[in-house]
């Protein structure tokens, strides 16, 4: 492990305030995207609609699966607590900045799908069963993309640590070398968090998917973890792609605070842009369009890496 | 810990009102006007809702389906209703009637009534037990074959079949849609599909005419058919943008509209060709996306007036074979392009649901 990691005393209480704050400022970004309501509007909604869960009395199905029902939002939280500690907090300093970060990431990015999958499985319910195996049939395709594009960003910096690629991207930014990165990663987020085109785990049409019979607690667990996960999602690629800490002027963590927010409201304006996909055109997609692209992307990488 | 959960009420008091929605006959326009409104959040599913609001007209028969809904509501939970039955006999939903002026501001005042504790969180209407018991029947106590098909607790569960696109013997999971299945649904279809996977491999329209005339007193006033505005707003909620579809439904005029065409057409662009094609008149998702926006974003002289020669009523009867073969994602986005219109009432003498199955309805409590 190096140096640059927090004190294991600070490790929880940080990991714990970064993904309520990520969770918060993605709701926020969402309510001023999607609802169009203005900025005060959308600083007090999320804390409104959170309240409301946590009021709700638990509920359950027709013999449900007891154990995923609690486990399930856990785990999903979990993965977000998990590739949170790898995630640069500024110069230098992560929770834990192991030297093999990137698959520490990736590990986090699969129980996510896990986690996901088995929500649709708990309730023994027809529309979250749907849900959350169609869910499953396309992320398979995605979870490639994802080892890709972080592989390709790691070459230049010769290390799986994400400190190190942060640090190797001091003169140039990887989003110039390797311009096909970000997009890539942010098709790897939506689709970890059933954001935007990649919304099959939760749409309309199965009455919220996987998330269709939750309620009070259990959906405010599995809502915080969603909303985090795309925070941290959004962290990673400002570290691995933009930079990270490096700026002019402003210290590291300022710099990386920025980028991170930026990041946040693209991916959640680009999901509200985007059309939404059916199982079959987005596995075609990326079998076809996103994973021959990323193929580019690791070439490239390759390439400049010689 | 009181103190928090006091504080916490009060935050969520002020929330806007997620709100579940049981459509019945002629009060779908109303529902879509009232989903715009900022104090109310029209959600997914009844889990997530704390208002039930029971609207339209309601036939009596569907009384269980409306208690099921119900029942689903996480505690505090409250109904408002504005119903009417169409039926001689009177139907539990209509005794929730109100009569409301203000819709949103009801809607908001339960919800905050609710979570205060200031009315009291409604009761479960259905019994606590499984409803259909344990089937002792084959090698495993569930009927079907081996460790697969039968109804189990009076649940369908997969058996393998043929599937359509190669041939392979695979798992088929027989379901029932509708009636209330979110306020995009069109009143009055029930449909039961076999699935694979989320394939429609089969599809078939259990009851295309549910709102009978009455038997005694007036003939049940017309429900007007969806507008193109509305059809194109219904379809864009099911694919996933409902901030779209806000915004198609608040802006003010064809002009206004116009604005918004060409992004709400790309938005369908995730849909292939040939997508929910119709094999009479050959139109398919897209292409009825793009007629039902030309119709509403263009001046109203230069609108045909039949803008998708097959949609509204005419196309109920080739549901089964535009929906089997799609996705269920597919599938859900086409029934709501065709702008299905089950609403005009059946006739007279035809056999209704309430003559069986009045036995199930179910009293709500005030």
């Amino acid at each position: 492990m190096s140096p640059a990691h927090l004190h294991p005393v600070w490790a929880g209480p940080v990991t714990v305030v970064i993904l309520l704050a990520g969770a918060y400022l993605t709701a926020v970004t969402a309510a001023l995207v999607g609802s169009g309501t203005g900025l005060g509007g959308a600083l007090v909604r999320p804390l409104r609609q959170a309240a409301v869960l946590a009021v709700q009395q638990p509920t359950t199905t027709e013999r449900p699966d007891g154990a995923l029902w609690v486990f399930a939002p856990a785990a999903y939280l979990a993965t977000a607590a998990l590739a949170v500690t790898v995630v640069p907090l500024g110069d230098g300093v992560a929770i834990a900045d192991v030297r093999t970060g990137i698959v520490v990431f990736g590990v986090a990015e699969v129980f996510a799908i896990v986690a996901l999958h088995l929500q649709g499985w708990g309730p023994n319910s027809m529309l979250p069963l749907i849900a959350g195996t169609r869910y499953l049939a396309v992320m398979l395709s995605y979870e490639l993309l994802s080892m890709f594009v972080l592989i390709a960003a790691a070459l230049p910096a010769e290390s799986l640590a994400v400190g190190d690629i942060v640090s190797a991207q001091a003169d140039v930014w990887n989003v110039v070398r390797q311009p096909l990165g970000l997009p890539l990663f942010a098709v790897v987020a939506w689709g970890i968090t059933t954001w935007g085109p990649l919304e099959l785990a939760r749409g309309t049409d199965t009455a919220g998917g996987i998330v269709a019979e939750a309620a009070g607690r259990n959906r405010l667990v599995w809502d915080v973890g969603r909303h985090a996960l795309l925070f941290v999602f959004a962290a990673m690629a400002a570290a691995v792609f933009l930079g990270g800490w490096h700026g002019p002027w402003l210290p590291g963590w300022v710099w990386l605070a920025l980028k991170t927010l930026a990041v946040l409201w693209l991916l959640v304006w680009g999901a509200d842009r985007l059309p939404r996909l059916s199982t079959e055109r987005a596995v075609v997609m990326t079998w076809t369009v996103l994973l021959p692209l990323g193929f580019a992307d690791l070439a490239i990488a390759g390439l400049e890496a010689l | 810990m009181a103190m928090t959960a006091a504080w916490l009420r009060r935050l969520a008091a002020d929330a806007p009102a997620p709100v579940f929605c049981v459509v019945g006959r002629g009060a779908r326009r109303t529902v879509r006007q009232v989903a715009l409104a900022d104090t109310v959040v029209a959600v997914d599913s009844p889990r997530h809702a704390t208002v039930l609001w029971i609207t339209g007209q309601l036939p009596a028969a569907w009384d269980a389906q409306v208690a099921r809904v119900h029942d689903q509501l996480p505690h505090p939970r409250t109904v408002v209703g504005d119903t009417v039955t169409t039926d001689d006999v009177p139907s539990a939903a209509a005794d929730t009637a109100e009569l409301v002026t203000d819709m949103p501001a009801a809607l908001a005042a339960a919800h905050r009534g609710v979570v205060l504790g200031e009315r009291p969180s409604r009761p479960p209407l259905g019994p606590a037990s499984a409803p259909a018991e344990w089937r002792g029947v084959g090698p495993h106590g569930q009927g079907g074959e081996g460790m697969m098909g039968g109804q189990p607790y009076g649940r369908p569960m997969a058996m393998t079949g043929p599937d359509p696109r190669d041939g392979l013997e695979l798992d088929r999971v027989a379901v029932t849609l509708g009636p209330f299945l979110g306020w995009w649904w069109p009143p009055g279809l029930i449909l039961d599909v076999a699935l694979q996977g989320d394939v429609v491999v089969e599809a078939e329209v259990a009851d295309a005419r549910p709102f009978a005339q009455p038997l005694k007193g007036p003939p049940l006033p017309a429900a007007p058919p969806p507008t193109p505005v509305e059809i194109v707003a219904d379809t864009l909620i099911v694919a996933g943008h409902r901030g779209l579809a806000h915004r198609w439904l608040a802006a003010g005029g064809h002009s206004a509209r116009a604005c918004l065409a060409g992004r709400v057409r790309r938005t369908f662009a995730g849909f292939g060709s040939g997508v929910g094609r119709c094999a009479v008149d050959g139109t398919d998702l897209r292409a009825r996306i793009a007629a039902w926006v030309h119709g509403a974003t263009a001046p109203s002289s230069d609108v045909p007036a039949t803008t998708v020669p097959l949609s509204g009523a005419a196309a109920i009867g080739h549901l089964p074979q535009i929906l089997t073969g799609l996705t269920w994602r597919e599938a859900a986005v086409t029934i709501a392009s065709l702008g299905l219109d089950l609403e005009a009432p059946g006739p007279v003498d035809r056999p209704r649901p309430t003559d069986v199955l009045s036995a199930t309805a179910l009293e709500i409590p005030a």
